[in-house]
C-alpha cells in the first residue's frame, strides 16, 4: 500500500482534531503520566447488600510498592457528601451520598477500599489482601422486590424503596379517560443498558500539599461542574482547583456524571504526596459506570374513535440502583415529560417514580430517559392504530401539533419552540416508498423469513436549557454558556470554550462558525482550545444534553461579531475608512467596492498588539470577544426513524436490513457532524433495541462483566443509516441551531419493535420489551403458526 | 485487569517444555496462542504459578497430509490452517469451522492445540474433531499416547489431559468420497460462541439413498452429543426434507439443553432443530453422489 | 527464575530493547515504556480490538500479548502508518468519510483495514463488512469506517490502471 503524494493542494482533514487522533498523537487519560504517579485498584463489594462489620488493611499496606489504603471511614473525614445535581422532585428522600461505601454496601462493585501502589499490577495484588467482613443482608435485586410488602429496605431511614414520586397532571384524565371511545393499555419493559465509551473513565489527580494546588486530569464531560464538585466535597477553594480535560473516548453521557472515583483519587494524592492515578478498567465499569434505561412503563391511552387522543395516563417507575449518583432519577423524569411527544394530548396524568434496588446506580445515557418514555409512547400509538385499523403514519399524523400551534406547551413541563412534524413524517414515508420497502415485505410475507417496516417519531429536548428554569426546578446549576474569541498578533483566532470534545465535533463546529463570521479563509485558521478550567470560559451544565452545538454555536456567533467589530475598527484606523465600507473575507479585510486595498488579519493583529501607534485615540489594543448565551428557552428537534427488518422464524433472529430517519435540527452548522451524531446515535438505539443488556440475578449478582456478556454490536450487525434533513431555524437559538447529539438513540428501540410486529403480524403480537431477544420473537413467532 | 505473578519459562524444545510440565505439573499453564488463556489470566480468573510458553518450539508445528487424514501440529495457527489450500481441498469444513472461530486477528494467533485443549462446549474446535473421530497425539516424560476425540473431553474446560502432558498434534480423518458437510451456529452477533452449533455430513449414492450420515450437536448442554439416534432417521433412506425435518425434531427430543442468560433450555432445543434441518439440507447440497 | 524479561524486538522500523516484569502486557509496555500511544487498552480481554498492532507482518492483539513474547518480532502500530507528514492513504480516507469521531477505536481499525487491503487489494463491501466486524466503535456506526476502506481499495486500482495506461 503506498502513501499518495500530495498532489496540487495540501491535503486538510475533514475534522480540527481528525490527524492527532489518526496518528495515535492524541492525549488521552492514561497517557497523562506526571513522574512518580502511583496507580489506584478498588477493592469492590462482591455482595448486593451487606453490612460492613470490619476492614483489615494491614495485609495490603505491608506489601512492597504499596503507599496507602483508604476505606470509607478515613474518607468521610476529609471529604463531605457528593452531590447530587439533580434533586428536583419534590419529595425525593435526602440522601447524603459517599464517594465509597462507610458502613454498608448496596451493589455488587460498590467501593469498599481503595489501593495506590507503584502499578497498577501491584495495587491489584495488594486490593486481593485487604480483608472486608461482610454481614449480609436480604437483597431485593429488582424493582418487583423492592415494593414488595414487607421488602427489606436498602436506607431503613427512608421507610420506603421509593427515592421520589412526581405526578404531573394536564386537564381532566379520569373524566376523559372515562369517556374515552377507544382505550388501550400496556406495560412497556426497558432493559438495563448503559453507554460503555470505549474508552473507560479515569482521572490522573496531583495535590500538593505546600501550596494546596490540585490539578486533576480527567476523562469527563464537564470539568467545569467537577471542579465546583470537588470544591463542594472537600470544601476547598475554586481557585485552587485546576481541573483538565484530556482527549475524550467517546461520552455518551456515562461520563457526565460526577463519581466518587475521582474524590478517591484526589484524596490519595493529597495523602501520599505523590500524583495518583485511577484507570477504570472494562470489568470494573460493568459495575462502576452509571446504569441506565432500566423502567417499567405504565401505559393507558383514551381516544375518540378518529384516533384522536383524549388522554394518556401511565405510571413510569425507573429502577434505580443502591446508591443514588450524581444524576439522582433525573433522567426518569425528563422520559416521562417527553413523553407527550410530538402528540396534541389535553388531558394528562403521569406519575414517576424512581425504586431503588441492589443493582449499579443509574446515570446519565445518551437521551437521557427520553429512549423509553419514547419507546412506551410509540409503541401505544401502534397499538392505538392496530385497535383502529389505521395506518401507523396515519394515527400520528391525525395527532400532531400542527406547525402554526407553536411555542407549544406538551401538557406536562416542556414548551416546544418550532415543529414541521407532519412534513417530516413525509418526508420519511416518500423515503421508504422510494426504497421499496412495502414491495419486500410483501414478497417475503409468507416465507420462513418474513420482514416488517416500522416506523417511531421523536421530539428530543435540546439546549439544555435557561438557567433560570434550572434554578426553578431546585437545581443548584446553571445553563449559560460563556465564550472567548481571540486574535493574536499574527491574525490567528482561537475559540476558548468551556464544552468538551468527546468526538461529536465540537471542536470543528465551533471553528466553522468562527470561519463564517470572521470570512476566514479555513477552519485551519482557527484553534478551539478546550478542557481547562484554568484558561477556558464557562459552561453550566457542561456538555451533554444536547446543548454544545446550539449553546456554544449561538455564544461563539455572538463572541466573533464582537471581535468582528473590533477587527473592523483596528482595520479602519490602518486604512483610514470607516468601519461601515469595510468588508471581512478570505483572511482580508478590504474596502467594500476597491478590493485592492486592504490588509491582511497579520496586520490587524500586529497593530492591535504591537503598534499601537497606528491605532486611533480610542481604539483599545488586543482582540477579542466575549459572549454569554443564556438560552430563553430549550430547542426541541425532531424527527421520525424507520427500520425495515428481516425475522427469520426458524431461530427468531432479528436483522435490521435497512434504517433511515428523517430529521429537523434547526440550522446545521457542519452537515458532516451531524450525520455522524444521527448515525451514532442510531447505531446505540439498534443496539439498546436488540442486543445490549445489563443483567443481574435473583441476588444482586451482576451476570454480564465483560464485552463477551455484553453485546455491543459490530460492523455486522448495523446497516447503513440513511438520512433526509429538513432545517427549520429555532426561533430561540440565535443562528437558530437546535441539538441533535442524542436524537438518533431516542425513535430506534419503537422503530424496530413497530417492524417486529409488522413483520409477524401487528394484529397478533405486540413487542412490549427492549431489547427485543431473539428467542422472544422465536416464542412469538410460533405461537401464531 | 493485570495478571497475578507468575514465572514465565520458554521452552526451545517439546523435551524442554515436557520437563517443564513434569516438573511443575497443576502449577503450569501451557500459553499457546494466547486468545483463550490471556483474557483469563487480564481478569485473574487463572493464576497459575507457571507459564510455559509454547511459541518457540518448532516440533509443534508440522503438518501432514495423509492418505486418509490431516495430522496438523498443535501450535499451526488458526489462520495458517484456514487459509491452507491442501486442508481447503481434502477437508472444507475444517474450513469452514475455522472461519467461525473469532475473527482473522484472532486466528492469527490462536492455536489449533490451543481451541482444541481449552474446551469451550461453546467452541467450534473441539466438536469438529468429535465430529471427524480426529485422533489426538499426547505426549509426556512418561511416554506417548493417542486419544479419540471423543474420549477426550470430559466437561466444559476439562479435557483427559494430565497435568505434565501436551498436545502434540490432531490427525483429522477425511471424509468419505462424496460427502457433503456443514456447520450451523446460531450467535447473537457474528463471531461469538455458539448459543447452538450443529455438523452435518452425508454421502449418498445415485438413487438419492442416504449411505452415511453424521449429526452432531455443540453448545447446547456443556457436552458435545453426536445424534445417533436423529442419523438414524436418515440412513438408508431416500432424502427428502420431510426425512430432515423428522430427524431434526428427534434431534431435538433426545437431547436436554441449558438454560443460561443467553438462552433458555427450550429455546436452545428449538435452535438445535432449526440448525439440524439447514446443515443436513446444506450437507447435502454440497454432496456428489456415489455408487454405492 | 526471574520476574524481569530483556526484550529485543523491532518496532515500527526501529531496533529497541526494554525490560519489563513478565506478567506486563505487550499493550502496556509499548503505551508505557516505548511511547507508542497510539495503541490504546478498551478491554483488556480481547474483544474490542483497540490494542491491534501488526506482529510480524499480522494483526494481533496486543492486550492478549505478553511483552516478553514479542521478542525477536517485528512490530508495527499505528505510529507506523504515516509517512513522515504525508498521512497514509488510510489514514486520509478515514478522515473523508467521517469513520471516526472520538478516535479511540481509530488505531485498531487503521490496523486491520491495512491487514485485510494487503491481503485482498479488492474487498467487495462484505468482505470489508466482514473484516471490520473485528472490532468494536461505539462512536461512527461502522459505515464510514466501511466506505474508507472501500474508497482507498477503489483509488489505487485506479491508480494501478492509471499507471498501466501511462507508466511514466
Amino acid at each position: 500500500m503506498t502513501n499518495a503524494k500530495s498532489a496540487q493542494q495540501p491535503w486538510a482533514p475533514s475534522r480540527q482534531q481528525d490527524i492527532r487522533l489518526l496518528t495515535g498523537t492524541a492525549q488521552f487519560i492514561d497517557d497523562i503520566d506526571p513522574p512518580g504517579t502511583l496507580h489506584l485498584a478498588m477493592v469492590r463489594s462482591p455482595l448486593a447488600h451487606a453490612i460492613i462489620k470490619g476492614i483489615r488493611t494491614d495485609e495490603a499496606l505491608r506489601m512492597p510498592g504499596v503507599h496507602a489504603v483508604l476505606t470509607g471511614e478515613e474518607l468521610v473525614r476529609y471529604a463531605g457528601a457528593q452531590p447530587v445535581v439533580w434533586e428536583h422532585i419534590p419529595n425525593q428522600q435526602p440522601v447524603t451520598a459517599r464517594a465509597m461505601a462507610v458502613d454498608r454496601v448496596r451493589y455488587v462493585g460498590r467501593i469498599v477500599a481503595a489501593v495506590a501502589a507503584e502499578t497498577r499490577a501491584l495495587a491489584e495484588d495488594a486490593a486481593e489482601l485487604v480483608e472486608v467482613d461482610y454481614e449480609p443482608l436480604d437483597v431485593v435485586s429488582t424493582v418487583e422486590q423492592a415494593l414488595a410488602p414487607g421488602a427489606p429496605l436498602l436506607h431503613p431511614e427512608w421507610g420506603t424503596n421509593v427515592f421520589g414520586s412526581q405526578h404531573y397532571t394536564t386537564g381532566d384524565p379520569a373524566a376523559a379517560w372515562d369517556e374515552a371511545e377507544v382505550k388501550v393499555r400496556g406495560t412497556l419493559r426497558v432493559g438495563r443498558q448503559f453507554g460503555a465509551p470505549l474508552e473507560t473513565r479515569g482521572c490522573v489527580a496531583t495535590w500538593d500539599r505546600h501550596s494546596d494546588e490540585l490539578e486533576l486530569w480527567i476523562s469527563a464531560q464537564s470539568p467545569n461542574r467537577v471542579r465546583e464538585f470537588i470544591g463542594q466535597v472537600f470544601n476547598k477553594p475554586l481557585h485552587s482547583i485546576r481541573v483538565r480535560v484530556p482527549a475524550l473516548g467517546g461520552g455518551f453521557g456515562t461520563k457526565a456524571d460526577f463519581y466518587g472515583e475521582e474524590v478517591i483519587t484526589c484524596l490519595m494524592a493529597w495523602l501520599t504526596g505523590r500524583p495518583v492515578k485511577y484507570i477504570e478498567d472494562r470489568l470494573e465499569s460493568f459495575v462502576a459506570s452509571a446504569h441506565a434505561r432500566e423502567q417499567i412503563l405504565d401505559m393507558e391511552l383514551g381516544a375518540d374513535r378518529d384516533g384522536r387522543i383524549r388522554c394518556l395516563r401511565g405510571r413510569v417507575t425507573a429502577a434505580l440502583g443502591g446508591e443514588i449518583g450524581s444524576t439522582g432519577m433525573g433522567p426518569a423524569w425528563l422520559g416521562a415529560i417527553m413523553m407527550p411527544g410530538p402528540y396534541k394530548i389535553p388531558n394528562i396524568s403521569v406519575e414517576i417514580r424512581g425504586v431503588v434496588t441492589n443493582r449499579s446506580p443509574y446515570g446519565a445515557y445518551r437521551g437521557w430517559g427520553q429512549p423509553k418514555g419514547n419507546f412506551a409512547m410509540e409503541r401505544m400509538m401502534d397499538k392505538l392504530a392496530v385497535e383502529l385499523g389505521l395506518d401507523p403514519a396515519e394515527i400520528r399524523r391525525r395527532n400532531f401539533v400542527a406547525s402554526d400551534q407553536f411555542p407549544h406547551f406538551n401538557g406536562m413541563l416542556p414548551t416546544y419552540d418550532s415543529g414541521r412534524y407532519a412534513e417530516c413524517l413525509d418526508l420519511c414515508l416518500a423515503e421508504i416508498e422510494a426504497r421499496g420497502w412495502r414491495q419486500q415485505v410483501a414478497a417475503a410475507r409468507d416465507g420462513d423469513v418474513a420482514k416488517g417496516i416500522g416506523l417511531a417519531f421523536y421530539v428530543e429536548s435540546t439546549a439544555a436549557g435557561p438557567s433560570r428554569g434550572m434554578n426553578a426546578l431546585g437545581l443548584d446549576q446553571s445553563g449559560f454558556d460563556e465564550e472567548w474569541v481571540r486574535m493574536d498578533s499574527t491574525g490567528r483566532v482561537t475559540v476558548y470554550t468551556g464544552h468538551t470534545d468527546m468526538g461529536q465535533g465540537i471542536e470543528t463546529a465551533l471553528a466553522d462558525v468562527v470561519v463564517a463570521e470572521l470570512g476566514l479563509r479555513s477552519r485551519s485558521d482557527v484553534t478551539v482550545t478546550w478542557g481547562d478550567t484554568a484558561t477556558c470560559p464557562y459552561t453550566g451544565y457542561g456538555t451533554g444534553g444536547s446543548r454544545a452545538g446550539a449553546l456554544a454555536g449561538a455564544a461563539v456567533k455572538q463572541a466573533a461579531g464582537a471581535l468582528r467589530r473590533k477587527i473592523l475598527q483596528v482595520a479602519a484606523d490602518l486604512l483610514e475608512a470607516d468601519p461601515s465600507d469595510l468588508v471581512l473575507a478570505d483572511g482580508r479585510v478590504t474596502v467594500r467596492g476597491n478590493p485592492t486595498t486592504g490588509c491582511t488579519l497579520a496586520e490587524v493583529g500586529f497593530a492591535a498588539y504591537r503598534q499601537v501607534v497606528r491605532l486611533k485615540e480610542g481604539t483599545d489594543p488586543t482582540l477579542e470577544g466575549r459572549a454569554v448565551f443564556d438560552p430563553p428557552a430549550q430547542a426541541y428537534s425532531y424527527g421520525c426513524a424507520a427500520a425495515l427488518v428481516e425475522v427469520d422464524r426458524a431461530t427468531g433472529r432479528v436483522r435490521v436490513l435497512q434504517y433511515l430517519m428523517s430529521h429537523d435540527c434547526g440550522t446545521v452548522l457542519n452537515p458532516m457532524i451531524v450525520e455522524g451524531q444521527l448515525r451514532g446515535g442510531s447505531m446505540q438505539a439498534i443496539a439498546g433495541a436488540l442486543y445490549e443488556r445489563i443483567v443481574y440475578d435473583d441476588n444482586g449478582q451482576i451476570l454480564t462483566t465483560t464485552f463477551m456478556d455484553y453485546a455491543v454490536p459490530t460492523a455486522l450487525e448495523i446497516p447503513p443509516i440513511d438520512l433526509v434533513h429538513m432545517e427549520t431555524p429555532s426561533p430561540v437559538i440565535p443562528g437558530g441551531m437546535k441539538g441533535v447529539g442524542e436524537a438518533g438513540v431516542i425513535p430506534g428501540g419503537a422503530a424496530i419493535a413497530s417492524a417486529v410486529d409488522d413483520a409477524l403480524g401487528r394484529d397478533r403480537t405486540f413487542v412490549t420489551e427492549l431489547p427485543i431477544t431473539a428467542e422472544h420473537v422465536f416464542w412469538m413467532a410460533e405461537s401464531r403458526h | 485487569m493485570k495478571p497475578a505473578a507468575f514465572d514465565y519459562r520458554v521452552p526451545a524444545s517439546l523435551e524442554e517444555a515436557l520437563a517443564l510440565l513434569a516438573e511443575h505439573g497443576d502449577e503450569a499453564r501451557v500459553l499457546a496462542g494466547g486468545q483463550s488463556l490471556m483474557p483469563m489470566l487480564n481478569m485473574r480468573l487463572s493464576r497459575p504459578s507457571v507459564i510455559v510458553d509454547l511459541n518457540r518450539i518448532d516440533e509443534l508445528r508440522t503438518t501432514l497430509v495423509g492418505e486418509r487424514s490431516l495430522t496438523v501440529g498443535s501450535m499451526i495457527r488458526q489462520r495458517e490452517a484456514e487459509l491452507d489450500p491442501a486442508f481447503r481441498q481434502r477437508l472444507p469444513v475444517l474450513g469452514d469451522a475455522l472461519k467461525r472461530v473469532g475473527h482473522v486477528t484472532t486466528r492469527n494467533r490462536g492455536t489449533i492445540g490451543g481451541s482444541i485443549c481449552h474446551a469451550d462446549p461453546a467452541a467450534e474446535l473441539p466438536a469438529l474433531a468429535v465430529f471427524l473421530d480426529a485422533t489426538l497425539t499426547v505426549r509426556s516424560q512418561r511416554g506417548v499416547r493417542t486419544i479419540p476425540a471423543a474420549q477426550f473431553y470430559k466437561g466444559v474446560f476439562s479435557t483427559a489431559l494430565e497435568p505434565d502432558e501436551l498436545l502434540t498434534d490432531v490427525a483429522f480423518p477425511f471424509l468419505e468420497r462424496g460427502c457433503g458437510a456443514a456447520v450451523c451456529e446460531f450467535t447473537r452477533r457474528s463471531h461469538e460462541f455458539a448459543i447452538a452449533g450443529v455438523y452435518a455430513a452425508l454421502t449418498r449414492n445415485s438413487a438419492d439413498v442416504v449411505t452415511s450420515c453424521r449429526l452432531l450437536a455443540f453448545g447446547v448442554n456443556g457436552e458435545i452429543s453426536r445424534l445417533t439416534t436423529a442419523e438414524n432417521t436418515l440412513m438408508g433412506q431416500i432424502y427428502r426434507t420431510e426425512l430432515v425435518d423428522e430427524a431434526a425434531a428427534v434431534a431435538r427430543s433426545s437431547l436436554s439443553a441449558l438454560s443460561d442468560t443467553v438462552a433458555s433450555s427450550a429455546y436452545r432445543l428449538e435452535l438445535v432443530r432449526a440448525l439440524c434441518a439447514r446443515a443436513l439440507t446444506t450437507a447435502y447440497e454440497r454432496g456428489v453422489p456415489t455408487d454405492e | 527464575m526471574s520476574d524481569t524479561s530483556l526484550v529485543r524486538l523491532t518496532l515500527n522500523g526501529r531496533s529497541t530493547t526494554v525490560v519489563c516484569q513478565v506478567r506486563e502486557l505487550l499493550s502496556d509496555v509499548l503505551r508505557h515504556q516505548l511511547a507508542t500511544r497510539g495503541v490504546h487498552v478498551g478491554c483488556e480481554h480481547g474483544v474490542c480490538g483497540s490494542c491491534t498492532v501488526l506482529v510480524n507482518g499480522k494483526t494481533a492483539r496486543s492486550c492478549l500479548m505478553l511483552a516478553a513474547q514479542g521478542d525477536g518480532c517485528d512490530v508495527q502500530t499505528v505510529e507506523s502508518l504515516a509517512d513522515g507528514d504525508d498521512l497514509h492513504a488510510l489514514q486520509k480516507a478515514f478522515s473523508e468519510n467521517h469513520a471516526l469521531q472520538c478516535g479511540f477505536c481509530t488505531p485498531g481499525f487503521l490496523m486491520i483495514a491495512h491487514e485485510l487491503l494487503t491481503e485482498n487489494p479488492t474487498p467487495t463491501e462484505q468482505e470489508v463488512r466482514e473484516r471490520m466486524s473485528a472490532n468494536l466503535c461505539r462512536c461512527t456506526g461502522y459505515e464510514g469506517i466501511v466506505q474508507a476502506v472501500l474508497s482507498v481499495a477503489r483509488n489505487a486500482v485506479s491508480e494501478d490502471a492509471a499507471r498501466e495506461r501511462d507508466p511514466r
